[in-house]
C-alpha cells in the first residue's frame, strides 16, 4: 500500500469554475481531505473535482501551501509571504478562504484565515462586525441596550 | 470517470456541498468556525461582540467556545525557562573561595572576611528548560567587581537574602535585590554583563548613623520604556522611626541617566512583600495590594498598573470571591499568560485553585475566569503559576510539583533536591544591559 501511495506523481484538483490545478503530492498533504481521497487510491495519477473551491481562491490556496511546504524558504521568508497574502485580500476573499480551507480541512491554514479575520474585526464596531457576518440582531432595541449597559466599558 | 465518483459518495466533501455561490456563502459560516475567529480576539472585543447576536452573547458560557479561548493562553512556544534556586547547607569542607557557593554575594571573595558556619546555606542556580523542564544547567551568579563599592555593605547575619526580583526577564536581563542592603543589579546571564544600580539621594542622606533607622527598601517593578530606550527601576522607600512615624515615598530609577528620582505621589503597596504578585508586561509594572479601607477584614483586593513611559498608575478592583472570606485560604498571585494579566487564588478549604485573566486596565469587570483547577487535595502550599499555565505548589510530601493544565496531570521536579520556593523565567538574549547609554 505504501509503495503504492508513493508511486502517485502528479494530483489533479478541478475548482467549481471547472479551472484545473495540477500539484505535487506534498502540496496536498495538508488538504486533509483531499489527502485521505487519495490514500484510498491506488492509482498513479488522481483526478478531484472540488465543487466548493472556485479557481481563484484555490489557486491562492495553492501558492500558500507551495510557500509553506518549501524546505528552502526561511522562518522569515514565510512570515514576509504570510503578510503579504492577507494584505491582498479583501473582506469577501477571506471570508470565502476560511471557507475553503474549513471544507478542505487544513487546520493551520483555517486558523491562520481565522487570525486575519480576528485581526480585521479587532476593535470594530457591532455593526461592522454585523455586516461583515451577514448576521441579523436577533435583540430587542431594549435587550440590546441593556446588554450594551452591561457591558459599557468595552465600548470605550 | 472513476475519481468523480468515489468524491461524490465521499461523505465529508458531501456534506458541505451547499449552495455554494458567491455571496451567499458568508451565510453559512459554521459555529465552529466563527469560535474560531473569535477566540483570538481581546477581552474587549470579545464582550463587546456580545451584543451582535443572542448566541454571540452566551460566548461565555459556551464550553466549546472556551475550550478554543482556554487554549490561547496556556500554548506558549516561547523557549524560555524557568530559574530555580537549590539551597544546600553549608558544611566546612567547601572551599568558599573556589567554590564561590554564597550566591552573587561575592564580597566574601574581595574581603576575606571569617565565615561563621551554623545553620547556613547556600544557593546555586539552575535554568529548567524544554518539556517537563527536563533540561537542567546550573548557571554562575554574577561576578562582581570589586571597584561595586556600595555593594560591599552587606549583614553578616544574613548574607544570602537576595531574590530575583519579578515574574520574568525583561529583554533577557533580571533585576537581582539584596533585601538588606541598598544593591539593586541588572543582570544578563546569557552575555554575564552586569549593573549595580547606585543609592539614590534619600539613601546617600540617610546612611547608617547610630540611632537612625535603615530605610527599607521594596522594589516593586523593573521593566523596559519601550518609548525612551530605557530601563527602569521603582521602589517604595520608607523610614520607621518607630510605631507612630514613618516617612515614605517612591522612587524612580532610569538606566539612562544611571540615577534615582523622587516620583511626587503615592501608590498602594503590596499587602507583603512575597514573592509572585509582582508582574511586568509591554512597558507597564503591575503589583497585587490590599484594599487599605479594609486591611482589617481582607477584603477586595486591587491590582495596581503603573506604566514606566508616561509614570502614572492605574488601579483595578479585582471582583471579591466567596471563598476568601476565611483567613486561611488568602492566597493570590499574579502571573502572565500570552501577554494578559493573570490571577491566581487558591482556596484552601476546596484545594482549588481560581485563574483569571485582566481584559482592561481599571474595568473590575474586565476579569474573565478562565479555570477552576481542582479538588487537589495533594497541595501542601501554593507557590505561583508558570507560563504555559502550571500551577507550582509543595506537595504533601513536600516536593516542588506543578499541575499540568495541558495534560491535567501532577508532576513533580526531579530528585529529592532542596528548591527554593522562588522562581522566575528567563529568556536569553545577547541584548547589551549598558548598550542603551551609547
Amino acid at each position: 500500500m505504501a509503495a503504492e501511495k508513493s508511486s502517485i506523481k502528479i494530483i489533479t484538483l478541478i475548482a467549481a469554475d471547472g479551472s484545473v490545478f495540477e500539484v505535487e503530492p506534498n502540496i496536498v498533504k495538508e488538504m486533509k481531505t483531499v489527502q485521505s481521497y487519495i490514500d484510498e487510491l491506488d492509482q498513479n495519477t488522481v483526478s478531484i473535482p472540488l465543487p466548493n473551491v472556485f479557481g481563484n481562491d484555490l489557486a491562492m490556496i495553492i501558492e500558500y501551501c507551495k510557500k509553506h511546504a518549501s524546505e528552502e524558504e526561511t522562518k522569515e521568508a514565510k512570515e514576509e509571504f504570510d503578510f503579504e497574502f492577507v494584505k491582498r485580500m479583501k473582506s469577501d476573499d477571506k471570508l470565502r478562504l476560511l471557507q475553503a480551507a474549513s471544507y478542505l480541512n487544513m487546520e493551520s491554514f483555517l486558523q491562520f484565515m481565522a487570525k486575519a479575520i480576528a485581526a480585521e474585526i479587532e476593535n470594530q464596531s457591532v455593526e461592522f462586525v454585523r455586516d461583515y457576518f451577514q448576521i441579523e440582531s436577533d435583540f430587542t432595541p431594549e435587550e440590546e441596550a441593556e446588554l450594551r449597559k452591561e457591558n459599557e466599558w468595552a465600548f470605550k | 470517470m472513476d475519481s468523480s465518483y468515489y468524491v461524490a459518495s465521499n461523505s465529508h466533501l458531501n456534506n458541505i456541498a451547499i449552495a455554494a455561490t458567491i455571496g451567499k456563502v458568508r451565510n453559512y459560516i459554521p459555529d465552529d468556525i466563527v469560535f474560531s475567529i473569535l477566540s483570538k480576539l481581546p477581552i474587549k472585543s470579545l464582550k463587546r461582540f456580545m451584543c451582535v447576536c443572542k448566541s454571540w452573547s452566551l460566548l461565555f458560557e459556551d464550553p466549546h467556545f472556551m475550550t478554543m479561548f482556554r487554549y490561547k493562553f496556556i500554548c506558549n512556544h516561547n523557549n524560555e525557562s524557568l530559574l530555580l534556586q537549590l539551597r544546600l547547607p553549608y558544611t566546612d569542607d567547601d572551599d568558599l573561595y573556589v567554590n564561590r557557593m554564597y550566591s552573587w554575594d561575592l564580597d566574601f571573595l574581595e574581603f576575606p572576611i571569617p565565615f561563621i558556619p551554623g545553620n547556613k546555606y547556600y544557593t546555586e542556580l539552575y535554568s529548567l528548560s524544554r518539556k517537563r523542564f527536563v533540561n537542567k544547567i546550573k548557571l554562575d551568579w554574577p561576578n562582581l567587581l570589586p571597584n561595586q563599592e556600595h555593594i560591599v555593605q552587606f549583614d553578616l547575619h544574613d548574607p544570602f537574602d537576595f531574590k530575583i526580583f519579578g515574574f520574568a526577564s525583561v529583554n533577557g536581563i533580571l533585576c537581582l535585590v539584596k533585601s538588606n542592603l541598598r544593591s539593586v543589579l541588572l543582570w544578563n546571564p546569557t552575555t554575564k554583563e552586569c549593573k549595580v544600580i547606585p543609592p539614590s539621594p534619600i539613601e546617600s542622606r540617610h546612611l547608617p548613623l547610630p540611632y537612625q533607622p535603615m530605610p527599607q527598601l521594596d522594589v516593586y517593578g523593573f521593566g523596559y520604556d519601550i518609548v525612551r530606550d530605557d530601563y527602569k527601576v521603582i521602589r517604595h522607600v520608607s523610614f520607621i522611626f518607630d510605631s507612630t512615624q514613618t516617612t515614605y515615598n517612591w522612587e524612580i530609577y532610569s538606566l539612562r541617566n544611571d540615577s534615582w528620582r523622587k516620583l511626587d505621589f503615592d501608590m498602594p503597596t503590596s499587602y507583603r512583600s512575597c514573592q509572585h504578585v509582582h508582574v511586568y508586561v509591554d512597558g507597564v509594572c503591575h503589583w497585587l495590594c490590599d484594599n487599605e479601607e479594609a486591611t482589617h477584614t481582607l477584603g477586595e483586593a486591587r491590582l495596581v498598573s503603573f506604566d514606566l513611559n508616561n509614570e502614572s498608575f492605574v488601579i483595578t478592583p479585582i471582583p471579591y470571591i466567596e471563598d476568601d472570606k476565611d483567613y486561611n485560604v488568602w492566597w493570590r498571585n499574579l502571573a502572565e499568560l500570552n501577554g494578559s494579566i493573570t490571577l491566581i487564588t487558591y482556596h484552601e478549604q476546596t484545594t482549588t485553585f481560581h485563574i483569571s485573566i485582566l481584559g482592561e486596565l481599571g474595568v473590575k469587570e474586565s476579569w474573565i475566569k478562565l479555570f477552576i483547577v481542582g479538588p487537589l487535595s495533594c497541595v501542601q502550599s501554593p507557590i505561583g503559576m508558570g507560563k504555559k499555565g502550571e500551577i507550582f505548589f509543595i506537595r504533601n510530601d513536600h516536593k516542588l510539583s506543578w499541575f499540568d493544565l495541558n495534560n491535567q496531570t501532577v508532576e513533580e521536579f526531579d530528585g529529592d533536591e532542596n528548591w527554593g520556593r522562588d522562581y522566575t523565567y528567563y529568556k536569553e538574549s545577547f541584548l547589551p544591559i549598558g548598550g542603551i547609554n551609547n
